[in-house]
């Protein structure tokens, strides 16, 4: 009963300080994480809570892989691919690098994945909000953040089960990248076709929510599935997403698995993401953390840039699409969860991590509105 | 197994055998029941109910209360007051007496026959609200007048309770203590109902104003929780307070709209896992080797609770037929019943011997009532 309690009130701190955070005009996530280092200053949390927020993570990556576009990104499908794909390469060795002095290489290349992926709803906002979401550089920003997710949990994936593998040699990262992409190719080839199927069948279930109930049926096998084959389990919950999202049903799973989501996992995620947190580790960790998101700054203008410049965007454009690219946080967090489960990690990487994530996160809004005043 | 593996497991049982006793055209509840019992320890053993999974069946039933009190029509309610009153005290009163005697016939002590006797007046209301739910037959007469008879009959439970234990420990109970019980109780009521209707109209104007996705949807499931909760301190079941924050939001204006959004909710994860969880834990090895005693027991069960209930009804004025409706409602026992066995067994009332007949009990209720329901509620 305890445990019922305290979802109780995790959830109405996330909705509460969510939306104080709104107000102030800054993304929602920051409060629930806020919002969670408070009520981790009185109770802790429970296994039964993490295994909520675990799911919490499954949820939020399927959703990601559902919303994902991929008409727009066929459409702008070129330039974003080099956006994001040299995006991720310059986040990847800029993180770690930064890292490579402070801890072992196994955990510096955690860092270097943690840092790949990019979160643009905050991007879509401001530039909603400066009616540039429709322009060229807005959509290629959008259809730069699919493949910026899917590249971002594949580098975590390969990380992940490189060291669960535990040799590093060019033996492993060829079987790991076979599997891989067996994995992907089987997904995306046959996905949507068998999907469209089971589904068909599932609606004739006379039972309420049965869609739903089977597209979660489909998320957690998946998702084993891949841990099983030493991938990562986000990898599953995202291509699940991205599956259904190719089929007839994607309108209502969408809808009603979004319900499930945000009315209870995900705001759990967050806040449970906070409760993690331990205050001291935020001193400790001060120097390494600001080099860390320096990095993350940093690699993301350039390597993003670099990339749109090379996709024949001038430089002004590039510059602003580097700075869209900037900002960590679902997906991010999700992985930062998923790289802790690991074990190769230490508990401070949370800390540096969520430092990084509220930084980029709070400085990204400024600097776009800047760049596109110039 | 991982525990969200064994939520899958859980999940295609509920939909693989709903859909199948939907096509056998029973209630889709009992499919999922019986496929809970199949993967549960008694048959497959392949899920073993890990404590994520209790806690999401333990928010499936309060959610499934919440819904019920979210479909209640509020001067439906209202009008049933007295009627309710007489089905759960009949219930209760039937029930008690004929299981005492029974059990004293076969030889109980006399606190052990008066404990095997309060362990039948404790209604679990929420199997039969899924399945009302499911048939659509919640808001009726009959089913308004189950769900308040079902609040009542928890109340009266807790003084049967209170009463069975003062006079096992000290051989008698002082009237000022259950006085002070029945006062406890009833400031829960008056104080959730005068403090509880505005506090949860400004929570959910405040929660309309948050702009971020399912605000409202979550604040309402916050708020039954916390119900259930304070329930709990109040020595209530949490899902009698689930129902009542269902009722106090449904004389809202968001009522239609918390309670579609509950639904996908409720029915997509957390109530399938509520349904076969009560299969899973259920052990049908104990029915089968039960004797002829935990067998009579369960008649008397049955039989006390329709007969009691009916009675009462048909005081109010209920037609026969309505009444034995509102009768075969009332049957369910579960998790009250258990817990009312488990004090008895702290109490070193009961041995594991005798406590295994409440158990039988429970199984039997449970799996006689959905085919029970779906046959007098589909009859005209």
């Amino acid at each position: 009963m305890e445990t019922l309690i305290m979802i109780a009130i995790m959830l109405a701190m996330a909705k509460l300080l969510g939306w104080v955070f709104e107000k102030l005009g800054q993304p929602v996530v920051l409060g629930q994480i806020l919002g969670g280092l408070m009520i981790g200053l009185f109770v802790e949390s429970n296994e039964i809570i993490r295994e909520f927020s675990n799911l919490g993570v499954l949820l939020l990556l399927f959703l990601a892989g559902i919303e994902s576009d991929l008409t727009e990104f066929k459409r702008v499908g070129k330039p974003s691919i080099s956006v994001a794909g040299i995006g991720v390469i310059f986040a990847f060795v800029f993180g770690f690098l930064v890292a490579y002095p402070f801890v072992e290489f196994h955990e510096a290349l955690l860092y270097g994945a943690i840092m790949t992926p990019t979160s643009v709803s905050i991007t879509v906002r401001v530039l909603m909000e400066l009616r540039k979401l429709r322009s060229t550089e807005g959509t290629t920003i959008l259809a730069a953040a699919v493949v910026d997710d899917v590249l971002g949990i594949l580098v975590l994936t390969v990380i992940i089960s490189l060291l669960r593998e535990g040799s590093i040699d060019y033996m492993t990262i060829f079987e790991i990248l076979v599997e891989v992409s067996g994995f992907l190719a089987v997904f995306l080839y046959f996905g949507p076709v068998l999907a469209e199927k089971a589904f068909k069948r599932i609606s004739r279930i006379d039972l309420p929510e049965s869609t739903t109930t089977f597209a979660i049926i489909f998320l957690i096998i998946f998702a084993y599935m891949a841990e099983h084959l030493n991938l990562a389990s986000i990898l599953g919950a995202y291509l699940v997403g991205l599956t259904i999202g190719q089929t007839s049903y994607r309108k209502q799973v969408e809808n009603h698995v979004s319900i499930l989501g945000y009315s209870i996992f995900i705001p759990l995620f967050f806040v449970e993401v906070g409760m993690r947190i331990e205050a001291s580790y935020i001193l400790h960790a001060s120097f390494f953390a600001i080099l860390y998101t320096l990095a993350a700054i940093i690699s993301k203008i350039l390597g993003c840039g670099t990339g749109a410049y090379l996709a024949g965007f001038d430089l002004k454009s590039s510059l602003r699409i580097g700075i869209g690219m900037i900002p960590r946080l679902g997906v991010e967090l999700a992985m930062l969860t998923i790289a802790l489960s690991s074990g190769v990690i230490g508990p401070e990487a949370l800390t540096i991590a969520i430092s990084m994530v509220f930084a980029t996160t709070i400085l990204t809004p400024p600097l776009l509105k800047w760049v596109y005043k110039r | 197994m991982d525990v969200f593996l064994e939520l899958a497991v859980i999940l295609i049982a509920a939909k693989l055998f709903g859909y199948i006793a939907t096509k056998a055209k029973m209630p889709g509840v009992l499919g999922q029941l019986i496929g809970g019992m199949l993967i549960g320890p008694s048959i497959l053993n392949i899920v073993s109910y890990s404590e994520g999974v209790h806690l999401i069946s333990e928010i499936g039933v309060v959610l499934l209360l919440f819904l019920a009190g979210l479909e209640t029509d509020i001067e439906e309610f209202k009008s049933v007051g007295i009627p309710a009153f007489l089905v759960a005290l009949g219930g209760v009163i039937v029930p008690f007496v004929t299981g005492y005697y029974l059990s004293s016939w076969f030889g109980y002590e006399r606190t052990e026959a008066l404990f095997l006797g309060g362990v039948l007046t404790a209604t679990s209301v929420g199997l039969t609200a899924s399945i009302l739910m499911e048939m659509k037959q919640l808001r009726t007469k009959e089913g308004t007048a189950i769900l308040a008879a079902a609040v009542v009959d928890d109340v009266l439970g807790i003084i049967v309770l209170t009463t069975l234990i003062a006079i096992h420990r000290k051989g008698h109970v002082y009237i000022e203590d259950l006085g002070i019980l029945v006062g406890e109780v009833a400031v829960f009521f008056v104080v959730s109902w005068l403090v509880g209707r505005p506090v949860v109209k400004e929570i959910l104007q405040l929660s309309k104003r948050i702009d971020l996705p399912e605000t409202l949807t979550a604040f309402a499931l916050a708020l039954a929780l916390i119900f259930a909760y304070i329930a709990e301190q109040f020595r209530i079941a949490g899902i009698t307070g689930a129902y009542l924050a269902g009722v106090l939001i449904a004389q809202t204006d968001e009522a239609k709209r918390i309670s579609n959004r509950m639904i996908t909710v409720s029915y997509s994860l957390f109530v399938p896992v509520f349904l076969v969880g009560i299969g899973i834990k259920t052990d049908i090895s104990i029915v089968l080797h039960a004797g002829t005693f935990a067998i009579l027991y369960s008649v008397i069960a049955i039989i006390g609770k329709i007969a009691g209930c009916g009675v009462g009804a048909i005081l109010a004025r209920f037609k026969p037929k309505e009444a034995l409706r509102v009768g075969i409602g009332m049957i369910p026992r579960m998790e009250v019943a258990l817990i009312m066995a488990n004090v008895a067994l702290t109490e070193n009332v009961f041995d594991k011997g005798i406590f295994s007949i409440p158990v039988t009990m429970v199984v039997i209720t449970t799996i006689v009532t959905p085919p029970l329901l779906k046959w007098i509620f589909s009859r005209d």
